[in-house]
């Protein structure tokens, strides 16, 4: 198994200089285009009244359970979070589920991918905390409780970041390389077998991803306090640790949460109960 | 190399474009469809709310109203029936009243016919009797009745004890001292001088008389003064015939009486 095989991104279909169209920007766009697609198609006609259509009531469950989880992460409004947070979960969760269909190979199989997704959350994470803060609020964070600390904060974001590309990157090549040589080795039953759990880690890793950039956004903007800086971290490294379990190969543990956050009772009960269903 | 930093930076354009394509077709959507069915609900459930609390608002008017009206409803009830017991209190008072007066009136009236009555009667039998008996002395003793009465008049007259005497008193007053014979025929000469000789010898002492008819007695002769009166009339034989008959009357009547109570009662 060479290198090239292992990510989409070997697979090039048309270049130009440096510009070149590979196999994980066609199947990124075709996920693009289906989830846009969709949500024209359901959305266009959409009912304000009590008779809701089955795919108006879907999209309303998952919009309502994304708030749902962003509001118990940053016990604020969902509002500025929604989009991006959202968005990173469907993505990488279609992303993910369009496995099973044959010839496909998930974009999320391929580090650039992970990457630029980590990347985003690198980013999203100052902008979000300089919104909330402003830039001197959010930059005196890396020098608590003392300046000596300010290495370990820059070494904790970046090495978070390279754990997010490299836990879901990870996973889902993992995951289709082993079916690959499962088909091989012992076709019929195992590899389906091994397709299902590989949809139900796809899931998990959506889950994970999502939940961990929510948590390091919220670490970063002012909803703080010793119980939800308690909870926050123990969230972070419940995800961090479901993701070291999974059987299907390598999976880096992130620095975990140097930041504070905060949250009520209510909060925190909500938190245990989907931190205990991971 | 497993990173391609061009398919990165086309995947983190991809993932931008992609957030503002779903924030437009699917968050703002969806969102906005969610705010305003929730707004809805929450008209509709103030809306109810203050549809209830009207509702309620209602209800203890109309349990007042109801309440007051059955409260009236009472009052005028005990009104209407204490005035009714008095109305009719009052209407059997008034025909007790009035079947009283009737009864009085009746029985008044009754008396007086039967007082018409017995007197027609008296006079009747008087008459009957008086020409029967002078029609019998005079064919058995060929006498005059009216004679044999001045006769029993002049022996009442003669039989009085000394007391009686002493009672009779000389007439006084409008009669100047002269005493009354009343008698329902005319007496005769010889019958006035045997009345004078018998009222001489019996007071010794010289009387005045004088002689009077009345229509109303139909036999017999009364000696007048102003306190007394000696007489003999057939109207004293006839007093016991008037009080039998008048207690026949009376029994009749009672026995009528007696009868018209018991008849309701056996029907």
């Amino acid at each position: 198994m060479s290198l090239k095989e292992i990510s989409p991104d070997a697979v090039i279909l048309w270049k130009w200089g440096f510009v070149h169209v590979n196999l994980t920007m066609v199947f990124t766009w075709a996920i693009m285009a289906l989830l846009v697609l969709a949500c024209w198609i359901v959305t266009r006609d959409l009912s304000t009244g009590t008779a809701v259509s089955r795919w108006q009531n879907l999209l309303e469950i998952l919009v309502s359970a994304m708030r749902d989880h962003i509001r118990d992460v940053t016990r604020s409004e969902p509002g500025p979070y929604l989009s991006f947070i959202g968005t990173l979960f469907l993505f990488i969760a279609v992303s993910n589920f369009l496995a099973v269909v044959p010839g496909y190979v998930p974009p999320t199989g391929s580090l650039s991918t992970t990457a630029a997704l980590a990347i985003c959350v690198f980013v999203a994470v100052p902008l979000y905390g300089i919104m909330d803060q402003g830039v001197s609020g959010y930059l005196r964070h890396y020098i608590r409780p003392t300046v000596f600390m300010l290495p370990f904060h820059v070494i904790g974001e970046l090495s978070r970041t390279l754990a997010l590309a490299v836990r879901l990157f990870g996973n889902i090549m993992s995951g289709t390389k082993i079916v690959a040589i499962l088909l091989a080795v012992t076709p019929f039953i195992f590899p389906i077998v091994i397709q299902a759990l590989g949809l139900l880690t796809g899931m998990i890793q959506a889950y994970i991803f999502s939940i961990l950039a929510m948590v390091y956004i919220a670490s970063a903007t002012r909803a703080r306090g010793d119980g939800g800086t308690k909870r926050t971290k123990e969230t972070a490294r419940t995800a961090e640790r479901t993701g070291k379990n999974n059987p299907h190969g390598p999976s880096s543990t992130g620095s975990g949460l140097a930041h504070q956050g905060m949250e009520g009772r209510e909060g925190q009960e909500r938190r245990r109960s989907w931190t205990a269903s991971l | 190399m497993l990173i391609d930093w061009f398919t990165v930076v086309a995947q983190i354009v991809n993932f931008l474009v992609l957030v503002a394509l779903l924030k437009y077709f699917l968050y703002g959507r969806v969102i906005n469809a969610m705010d305003k069915r929730e707004e809805k609900i929450v008209s509709r459930l103030t809306d109810a709310e203050e549809k209830e609390r009207r509702a309620e608002e209602e209800a203890r008017s109309y349990q007042e109203k109801s309440r007051e009206v059955e409260e009236k409803r009472g009052e005028l009830l005990a009104r209407v029936e204490e005035e009714a017991d008095g109305k009719r209190k009052e209407l059997i008072r008034k025909a007790r009243e009035e079947v009283a007066g009737l009864e009085k009136g009746w029985r008044e009236a009754l008396m007086q016919e039967q007082d018409i009555f017995l007197e027609e009667l008296r006079r009747h039998v008087a008459r009957e009797v008086c020409v029967i008996a002078r029609r019998i002395m005079k064919d058995l003793a060929s006498a005059e009745l009216e004679t044999q009465v001045v006769n029993t008049f002049v022996m009442r007259i003669r039989d009085l004890d000394k007391e009686e005497r002493n009672a009779l008193p000389s007439g006084t007053g409008e009669m100047n001292g002269r005493l009354a014979i009343v008698s329902a025929f005319d007496i005769g000469k010889d019958d006035r001088r045997k009345i004078s000789e018998a009222l001489r010898n019996t007071l010794k002492k010289s009387v005045d008389l004088e002689f009077r008819t009345s229509s109303d007695m139909v036999l017999g002769i009364e000696l007048r003064s102003r306190d007394h009166k000696l007489a003999w009339t057939v109207d004293d034989y006839l007093g016991s015939l008037e009080a039998g008959i008048r207690d026949v009357f009376e029994e009749e009547a009672r026995e009528g009486i007696r009868d018209d109570e018991e008849g309701p009662q056996k029907t």
